[in-house]
């Protein structure tokens, strides 16, 4: 098993509010699996996906990645564990504007400790897989959705990491380059990874091999 | 890392431009009013040493002329007592007085071995001696009448050291005219003249002097002993330098009393005295000159000193509060930059953490823009600055080389300092907002979307 998530809890709070973004949440993720998660707005699932990426702390509930227990690292040694073993996909992409294309994808390989010298040709091969070699020197703010979409993909898979969590990859994108993102992740699950990805839409949640909804920060399925 | 800090330095080129813009024109100042500040030190030393050495040599001068004026004093004073007589005059008893200040002429002779005499004796109180003839006479080849003064050289005193002569004698052949006898008869110096019968040369013209000394003539002793039939004879010893005035001309009297017998002798002061003491009161005015002089002087040291030094204290306490001032906003200025490269940069924060970098490379992402910003600033505010100091300090007042007064400034140092504390500034300034990079919640800003 790749991930296990056990009884997770995580409130929002504020001086007025308080917002359950996920109760009692347990989810287990094998390797080459690939998973939607659908549900409402606002009902957790970025959440979820920002605490299984090691990014958010759970107020209680363990989650369990390759094995290790995530939460219980060091700062520094958990930002080392998630740079090697979880790539990252956004719907706004979130690529560096004053870095080109190759320089973007690159990026990733800034948390991997000591450096990682064939970084450069997995870039290289990446853009040749995206169909981006030709864009290699672009900036973002010159390509299209799709493209910058695609880009954001090479940069998740630049370290070969075991799980890919996805936040509306296909949200910003045109049918096309949404049956292009879903085709790449799928690949991805086919190669032995494994892909968690939240998405409102159902075609795109159709692709997955197992779909968990949310509602209320609670997984109903 | 350092590439990523280069890369969005160029992405936001305006922004980093703004605050090196600050940062150096921070530095500019401050180098500047140091500098600025240093260069009036220096000015003020210059204008202090100048004015110094002005007063020095003014009191040197006023030195100069109290010396020569005491020297005027008592060379005057030495030559007047020849001429005017601070001093006592040797006569035979029985002299005619009437006749003596009538016409200068002395009734009565004494021998010339008197003179002798006296320069042999032990006497104290007499300095020079010179024994003459007197006597009024028609110089019948011009139809003029005249006294006739025989004289000679001063007689050495015998247990003295030799004086410097107060009068040069008459030599034999010569003749000197005073002023009036010249001006009647048109004399000139180098032309032959008969004088009773005798050939000679005018030596000498004399200077009026608004006495009977005008109408004198004066020659030879000897010649003038024969001429006037007085071998071995003299009518006045005069004797000059004597300290003989006030209640000691008595103590003289009886002195030379004692030495020849048949004498009497009279003073002659009070004019010489006179001029004597407009001599010494000039000699005070030069003293008191000088007194002034100094005291004048270092009032002008003392005036300049303290108008140069309120000046500095001036400069000094804008310098306290311009600088400060300047730093606090420039530092508030990186600050808002900062904060505002850091809400432009939450998104780029965020995925930085997604990629697995830690809060040091966050930090070290924004440090090092601040420590580029700061150094830049403060290296091209330098460079302003030594420009300014070029072009305001050296180009206005050209006191010294620039290599003198850079070294002389101890300006090295200054353009050390200021780009490392312009380095510290904006470290300082940045680091709220690189604190508040590090303290972003990742999750929250990538959840945003």
């Amino acid at each position: 098993m790749l991930l296990c998530l056990d009884g997770l809890n995580k409130t929002y709070s504020n001086s007025a509010t308080q917002v359950q973004a996920l109760s009692n949440v347990s989810l287990r993720l094998d390797e080459g699996e690939f998973v939607a998660v659908q549900g409402p707005s606002g009902c957790g699932k970025s959440t979820l996906l920002l605490t299984t990426g090691t990014m958010l702390e759970p107020d209680s509930g363990s989650v369990s990645l390759c094995g290790k227990a995530p939460y219980a690292m060091p700062g520094n040694v958990r930002a080392a564990f998630r740079a090697k073993h979880v790539g990252f996909i956004f719907q706004q992409f979130h690529l560096v504007p004053y870095l080109n294309v190759f320089e973007n994808v690159q990026a990733a390989s800034l948390g991997i400790s000591p450096p990682d010298r064939a970084s450069s040709s997995r870039v290289e091969r990446l853009l040749e897989q995206f169909g981006l070699t030709n864009r290699k020197t672009h900036y973002p703010s010159q390509l299209s959705m799709g493209e910058r979409q695609r880009c954001c993909i090479a940069r998740a898979l630049l370290n070969q990491p075991k799980l890919l969590l996805a936040d509306e990859p296909s949200g910003s994108l045109d049918e096309s380059n949404a049956e292009t993102v879903l085709q790449e992740l799928r690949r991805f699950s086919q190669n032995g990874g494994s892909v968690l990805f939240v998405t409102h839409d159902p075609k795109a949640a159709q692709s997955a091999d197992r779909i968990v909804r949310m509602d209320g920060g609670v997984l109903t399925s | 890392m350092l590439g990523l800090v280069f890369r969005e330095i160029q992405f936001r080129r305006w922004s980093f431009a703004l605050a090196t813009f600050a940062v150096a024109a921070a530095a500019a100042m401050i180098f500047g009013s140091e500098a600025l500040l240093r260069l009036e030190q220096l000015m003020t030393q210059k204008i202090l040493k100048e004015q110094q050495e002005l007063t020095e040599s003014s009191i040197r001068e006023h030195e100069k002329q109290v010396a020569a004026a005491g020297a005027k004093l008592q060379d005057t004073v030495r030559k007047q007592m020849l001429t005017l007589g601070f001093n006592i005059l040797i006569l035979p008893k029985g002299v005619d007085f009437a006749k003596l200040h009538m016409d200068s002429t002395v009734t009565e002779t004494m021998p010339y071995s008197y003179a002798e005499k006296l320069a042999n004796s032990d006497i104290v109180s007499v300095n020079h001696l010179l024994p003459s003839v007197t006597k009024r006479i028609r110089w019948s080849e011009y139809e003029l009448d005249i006294v006739l003064n025989g004289t000679r050289g001063e007689i050495p005193i015998m247990h003295r050291a030799l004086k410097q002569p107060l009068l040069d004698a008459v030599a034999p052949g010569q003749v000197v005219l005073g002023s009036a006898v010249q001006q009647r008869l048109k004399l000139e110096l180098g032309q032959k003249v008969t004088l009773q019968g005798r050939e000679f040369t005018v030596s000498k013209i004399q200077p009026e002097r608004g006495s009977i000394d005008d109408m004198s003539v004066w020659i030879d002793l000897a010649a003038a002993q024969e001429m006037l039939g007085m071998q071995n004879l003299i009518h006045a010893i005069l004797a000059l330098e004597c300290e003989c005035s006030g209640d000691r001309i008595s103590e003289v009297r009886n002195e030379i009393a004692g030495i020849l017998p048949g004498t009497q002798v009279i003073e002659r002061y009070s004019q010489a005295l006179t001029r004597a003491e407009a001599r010494t009161e000039s000699k005070r005015a030069a003293e008191e000159s000088l007194a002034m002089a100094k005291s004048e002087g270092n009032a002008t040291l003392k005036r300049i000193h303290d108008e140069r030094t309120t000046l500095l204290n001036q400069q000094q306490m804008l310098n306290n509060i311009l600088q400060p001032t300047v730093l606090v906003l420039t530092c508030c200025i990186v600050a808002a930059l900062a904060f505002h490269n850091f809400r432009q940069r939450k998104s780029e924060i965020g995925l930085m953490r997604a990629l697995g970098l830690g809060s040091s490379s966050i930090l070290g992402a924004f440090l090092g823009k601040a420590i580029l910003i700061g150094g830049l600033g403060g290296a091209v505010g330098v460079a302003a600055g030594i420009g300014i100091f070029l072009v305001q300090g050296l180009g206005r007042n050209r006191i010294l080389s620039v290599t003198d007064t850079w070294s002389s400034a101890s300006l090295t140092w200054t353009a050390i300092w200021v780009p490392i504390l312009m380095v510290l500034l904006t470290v300082v300034a940045s680091w709220l907002a690189a604190y508040q990079a590090i303290r972003q919640d990742a999750a929250v800003v990538l959840q945003g979307d």
